[in-house]
């Protein structure tokens, strides 16, 4: 914003000051589980740090590296490709296509992770039926699973792309004489490289904190290393120490996402006028339902299905424990979700009100918590809580409140509080983006009839994101219907999720039993996955 | 959709405050916080019993020993944790050395607890005993006579071994008995050579390893005898297959005895309720519960007057590795630490 | 050169295009007007092959383009597009977004005719700049040379101006006139302003609700329109009351008028006439008076909108040099060529 009278400049460099003071608290509040996890760099790790790096680090590093690359270049061409054919086709089936591709968003990871063993593994449902097998469980076939149950961040943020922002673009290719294949090359792929990295983000991060897929592949990886140092040797140090290694490295995949997002800054009109020519048939339309199919039937229908078969042998039987824990589930993840859009409302907004570059910048450490394993943040947000939370519970004690309790940890507080640290990145997202796109000009019409920054938020500019926080709202109640560790650690007494469930299930592996639960969180799952899919439309 | 949600909030916080309530009524009744490792259907039906028995409510926190610990570490004073429950004696032995638990001297418990199964001065016991041993298919191999663990190092074995990774608890706990045994350095060319000798790379739990034996990836697993009850027992019918299939072998039996691991219990620290936690440790380890670990989880029970299932005395009686339990504790990182120089996964 | 022949197009059962035919000589500008959702850029899209028609044909030449059984796909069937928003790819500069559309080239003979058209469009020195480093009007004009330059038989611009601000439309509407003249290109525009449409138009159409009203040259759209939303749609005027006095005469309160009606009607029909601001002409020495309500300046001219002494109504345009004020009754005369009269219903 510039302000030509220097009075003026003086009166908005007071508020600024204010917002700059309330982002940075907001930050706080929300980065200190991962702040205080980064600050173990200068403590160093524990005693066993020399045996990590000899013995573990390269080969787990390595793993890492190979699962970067592999499930990125993997989930790229799942998501790309059907992204590209749904937004410039039409062919049977392709409307049905194109939001069954987001499905596999519902299923979590290690879900799939155990489906896949039970299906292709020595003894699965392949063997069974065919007598044939197939070795899932080893580094191929984790990239295998990451790649086709994260995909659909590829392919949502792809498609949109493409059949809203460059929809005249490939049409004036095709005028011009390119067919579909050469303005895919020339026109499509090119334009699109900000929005592929920005899905491709959002995999990378899952990938790297993933740790239920892997452990059970038996595939080691970094977060593993974060575990066997803290758990297996018991130094909590060395593995806090990993852990802020780590964040280093999601930082710079963050940088990378950025300089590839920021170098040329288009703006593209809408226009979402699709093309309506030509029902595809015969080949053409088989190579494109295979394209798009492909990645469903990995990432939904084989797991599902799979899930299917061991619930029926196991015999469908809704228990009352399986109700509760699905109402529960669905009530944590739905307030989860109003808490996360509000956070991430207040971070966009106070960042933009501060209008300082360093806040710019800063705020975006807020993301950090999504590509941390989550064990990690509960350990996070229960060191950086229970010391002064503790001295506040004696001092109640001793001052006439003999039964006062932790109120965050172990508490509701606590738990919902971890899932917004989490999960923020997913819920700042699109009301980013979509703040970005609003631009400033409505705020300022609203602040020249006289209305203040919060007021202006309220009654313009939230209303208008109403939409994409709907959206962040939506991806935020999925993901923690699928989310374990978090739940798992800080959960109050009495709260079993479904994932919950599936876990002390499968831990066992008592995979047809577990099925079930897990099919009730696919289910859960799926509603607002189809109807973020629909409201693409 | 907003009205839906914010709707939800409301539920939810109105539940928890009810939640919360009936807690504050039996203030004055008993309550007993459980830090429990383990997740199995049996320990719900005896925390029940309990419930009923002594008219108490139990507040169980479930999740790996290793968070728990953590959380009883930040909590300090104001943990509400009276005992902790693991699925190993490292993790016991650690929680002991981290002043996490408490002695406790309970003649009627010690009686029950033989002395290599607890602590010298009571900070924990153990519950129930498990058996690393040998899996096998008896239709077409058959193990030489007076088969020790050592000897599954020697070349012989080359391609033929399945095993579990060695993240898991009960190898470390394995390797740490023969660290004890025979020194840290022959310990380790075992490790080795076990690790030149794998039909493949370690991978899924002790299940998978004899799924993959019946299937004939290799000729010998090592695996915890509970895994066997649950495949046979299995509601998957090429699960109970397997398990029909699959004979243990207990080895070691003609020198120190077959490795055995336990799950065991303590009383925390800062427990607020030490007195009611020793009742509960005494009625885990009464002959009813004994049978029941023994029968729903095909566990071997602590308590000598306790049944064994009759599943599992249809493998044998066997004679046991008396290495103190503690000293196993005392050793796990080490094991650890062996493993990661021998590359074993 | 482009023939269509009564297409229907519908995306759902209410039909977008219904029956809508034109012919479009060679080497002429042809214009589709219509108020917005009247259908005009489904025809473009249908005639670029980028929508499939449900009845009819649409040929270029001898070549069958589109029919209810055949659709030529959009890359096959050389046509040029000018979109409404530009579609100019962001990553290329004009040069080579113009040389973009010359794949067929060689290389070097692309970027040479890539400069010859951004010569003939005046963008010669803007040739490095990316898109977003030129103006509204320099990245239309990129456009345009990008969909000439393959040199298509046919051109179609979809609202070529509604971007652009007023003084540049005149300009660049004349300029583009020229350039398609020059080439000799075929062209079709689609477009919601009439003063746009009569400046680059050789032939024009008004589309309303799906259906072609009219198709026929910019003038006789102008003087005869075949309906009453025609008439009001391409340019000002107002209706007066009138009756037919015999061939080519009405009566109205004005007096009686003369000129060539399109339809003869008989005797004593009650009609309404069309005057528009150019029929009424400022002449002090006429007897017939007018007062003036109130006046707009339009630079050459003012539009007087007046009063007649029988109440009636009138707009006139009047050379800016008379100068009236508002209250003062001037004298009008009615010049009319031609009669443009509907029968009351």
């Amino acid at each position: 914003m510039k302000h030509s009278g220097s009075k003026n400049r003086t009166h908005v460099k007071n508020t600024h000051y204010g917002w700059t003071a309330a982002t940075i608290g907001l930050l706080l509040v929300l980065i200190v589980p991962v702040l205080s996890i980064v600050a173990n760099i200068w403590n160093g790790p524990g005693e066993s740090w020399d045996h990590i790096v000899t013995y573990l680090l390269p080969s787990y590093s390595y793993n890492t590296l190979l699962l970067i690359l592999g499930s990125g270049i993997a989930a790229t061409v799942l998501g790309v490709f059907p992204a590209y054919i749904v937004s410039t086709r039409e062919f049977a089936g392709s409307k049905v296509l194109e939001w069954l591709l987001v499905l596999p968003l519902a299923v979590p990871n290690y879900i799939t992770a155990y489906a896949y063993a039970g299906f292709f593994e020595n003894g699965g449902s392949l063997h069974r039926a065919f007598d044939i097998y197939i070795d899932m469980m080893n580094t191929p076939g984790l990239i295998v699973v990451l790649a086709t149950s994260l995909y659909p961040y590829v392919y949502l943020s792809a498609r949109t792309f493409f059949s809203e922002s460059i929809q005249s673009q490939l049409q004036a290719s095709r005028l011009l004489g390119y067919n579909g294949w050469q303005t895919f090359r020339k026109v499509a792929l090119p334009l699109a490289r900000p929005a592929i990295a920005a899905g491709l983000l959002l995999v990378l991060m899952e990938v790297v904190s993933d740790y239920g897929a892997s452990h059970y592949f038996g595939v080691q990886t970094f977060s593993t290393a974060i575990f066997r140092s803290w758990f297996s040797l018991g130094e909590p140090q060395t593995a806090l120490f990993l852990s802020a290694i780590l964040c280093v490295l999601v930082l710079l995949l963050i940088a990378g996402e950025r300089t590839i997002r920021g170098r040329k800054k288009f703006s593209f009109r809408h226009s979402t006028l699709r093309t309506h020519a030509k029902l595809h048939k015969g080949w053409s339309a088989l190579i494109s339902v295979a394209v798009c199919g492909v990645p469903v039937v990995a990432g939904f229908f084989l797991p599902v299905g799979q899930m299917l078969w061991w619930a029926l042998t196991h015999g469908i039987s809704v228990e009352s424990d399986l109700i509760s824990a699905t109402v529960q589930s669905v009530l944590i993840a739905a307030s989860a979700s109003v808490i996360a859009i509000a956070a991430a409302l207040c971070v966009v907004f106070f960042t933009r009100w501060s209008a300082n570059k360093t806040v710019n910048t800063l705020s975006k450490a807020a993301l950090l918590g999504y590509s941390l394993p989550a064990v990690v943040i509960a350990v996070g947000i229960m060191t950086a809580t229970i010391g002064p939370e503790k001295e506040i519970v004696l001092w109640l004690r001793s001052n006439g409140f003999p039964d006062a309790n932790f109120f965050i940890n172990n508490s509701l507080l606590g738990l919902l509080f971890a899932y917004v640290v989490r999960f923020l990145a997913v819920s700042y997202g699109p009301i980013e983006a979509a703040e970005q796109r609003q631009g400033d000009t409505l705020a300022k019409v609203s602040r020249t009839l006289g209305y203040a920054n919060v007021a202006t938020a309220v009654k313009v500019q939230i209303p208008i994101l109403k939409r994409s926080a709907l959206v962040a709202g939506l991806l935020v109640f999925v993901d923690v219907m699928k989310e374990l560790p978090i739940t798992l650690m800080t959960r109050p007494f009495g709260w079993d999720t479904l994932a919950v469930r599936v876990f002390q299930l499968t831990t066992e592996g008592e995979w047809q039993r577990a099925a079930l639960p897990a099919l009730a969180i696919v289910l859960a799952g799926l509603v607002p996955v189809v109807i973020l899919s629909r409201r693409n439309d | 959709m907003y009205r839906l949600t914010g709707l939800l909030t409301i539920v939810v916080l109105l539940a928890s405050c009810s939640s919360e309530e009936p807690q504050e009524h039996v203030q004055e009744a008993q309550e007993l916080t459980v830090y429990t490792h383990r997740h199995y259907e049996a320990d719900q039906e005896l925390f029940a019993q309990f419930e009923k028995e002594h008219n108490v409510k139990l507040n169980v926190v479930n999740a790996s020993a290793d968070e728990l610990m953590n959380k009883m570490k930040s909590e300090g004073e104001l943990c509400p944790a009276d005992v902790l429950i693991t699925v190993d004696a490292g993790r016991l032995q650690r929680a002991t050395d981290q002043g996490l638990l408490q002695p406790t001297s309970n003649p009627a418990i010690e009686a029950i607890v033989p002395s290599h199964l607890r602590d010298a001065q009571g900070h924990w016991f153990a519950l129930t005993k498990r058996a690393r041993a040998i899996a096998y298919n008896a239709s077409n191999t058959t193990l030489p006579e007076g088969l020790a663990i050592e000897d599954l190092a020697a070349p012989a074995w080359k391609g033929k071994i399945l095993v579990r990774s060695s993240e898991n608890i009960y190898n470390q706990s394995l390797l740490a008995s023969l660290i004890i045994h025979h020194g840290r350095d022959s310990a380790l060319s075992w490790a080795q050579g076990v690790v030149a000798n794998m039909a493949r790379e370690p991978k899924g739990n002790d299940r998978d390893q004899m799924k993959a034996l019946y299937a004939g990836e290799g000729e010998l697993a090592i695996v915890n005898s509970y895994y066997l009850g649950k495949l046979v027992q299995s509601e998957d019918s090429l699960e109970a297959e397997v398990g029909k299939a699959i004979t243990l072998y207990f080895p070691n039996q003609d020198g120190h005895g077959a490795h055995v691991n336990i799950s065991g219990i303590g009383v925390a620290k800062h427990a607020p309720n030490a007195e009611l936690a020793q009742t509960f440790i005494a009625h885990l380890l009464s002959v009813p519960s004994q049978e029941v670990f023994s029968s729903a989880n095909f566990e071997y029970p602590v308590n000598s007057n306790a049944t064994v299932d009759p599943l599992l005395a249809s493998w044998g009686s066997f004679k046991e590795d008396d290495v103190s339990i503690a000293a196993l504790g005392a050793h796990n990182k080490e094991a650890v630490l062996v493993f990661d120089e021998a590359q074993w996964k | 050169m482009l023939e269509i022949n009564a297409i229907s197009h519908r995306y759902t059962e209410e039909p977008v295009l219904d029956e809508v035919s034109l012919s479009l000589e060679g080497g002429r500008i042809g214009c589709i007007l219509g108020p917005s959702g009247c259908g005009k850029t489904t025809l473009l899209r249908c005639i670029a092959g980028f929508e499939q028609i449900s009845a009819g044909e649409i040929r270029a030449g001898a070549t069958l383009l589109s029919s209810n059984s055949m659709h030529m796909s959009a890359e096959e069937r050389r046509i040029g597009m000018v979109f409404q928003d530009y579609a100019l790819l962001p990553h290329l500069t004009a040069q080579q977004n113009v040389s973009f559309a010359l794949h067929r080239q060689p290389k070097r003979d692309a970027r040479l005719l890539a400069m010859k058209f951004l010569k003939l469009v005046g963008l010669a020195e803007f040739a490095a700049r990316y898109p977003h480093e030129l103006s509204g009007g320099q990245q239309q004009r990129v456009a345009l040379a990008r969909a000439l330059a393959p040199e298509p038989r046919l051109l179609l611009m979809d609202e070529p101006f509604s971007n652009l601000d007023a003084s540049l439309r005149q300009d660049l509407g004349q300029e583009i006139r020229q350039l398609l003249t020059q080439l000799g290109t075929t062209a079709l525009v689609a477009m919601h302003d009439h003063h746009d449409a009569f400046a680059l138009a050789d032939d024009v159409g008004v589309l309303r609700g799906g259906r072609m009203l009219q198709w026929d040259s910019a003038y006789r759209l102008y003087h005869r329109p075949a309906d009453r939303f025609i008439a009001d749609f391409v340019g000002k005027g107002v209706w007066l009351e009138g009756r037919v006095r015999g061939e080519n005469l009405v009566e109205t309160e004005l007096g009686t008028m003369s000129g060539r009606m399109e339809e003869p009607l008989t005797e004593g029909t009650s009609v309404d006439v069309l005057l528009r601001p150019d029929d009424v002409v400022h002449d002090d020495d006429s007897l017939m008076k007018a007062e003036v309500i109130s006046k707009q300046f339009k630079g050459s001219e003012f539009l007087y909108e007046l009063k007649t002494v029988s109440g009636a109504t009138l707009l006139s345009s009047v050379p800016s040099h008379h100068n009236h004020p508002v209250g003062e009754a001037i004298g009008i005369r009615l010049e009319t060529d031609h009669i443009v009269v509907f029968a009351r219903q």
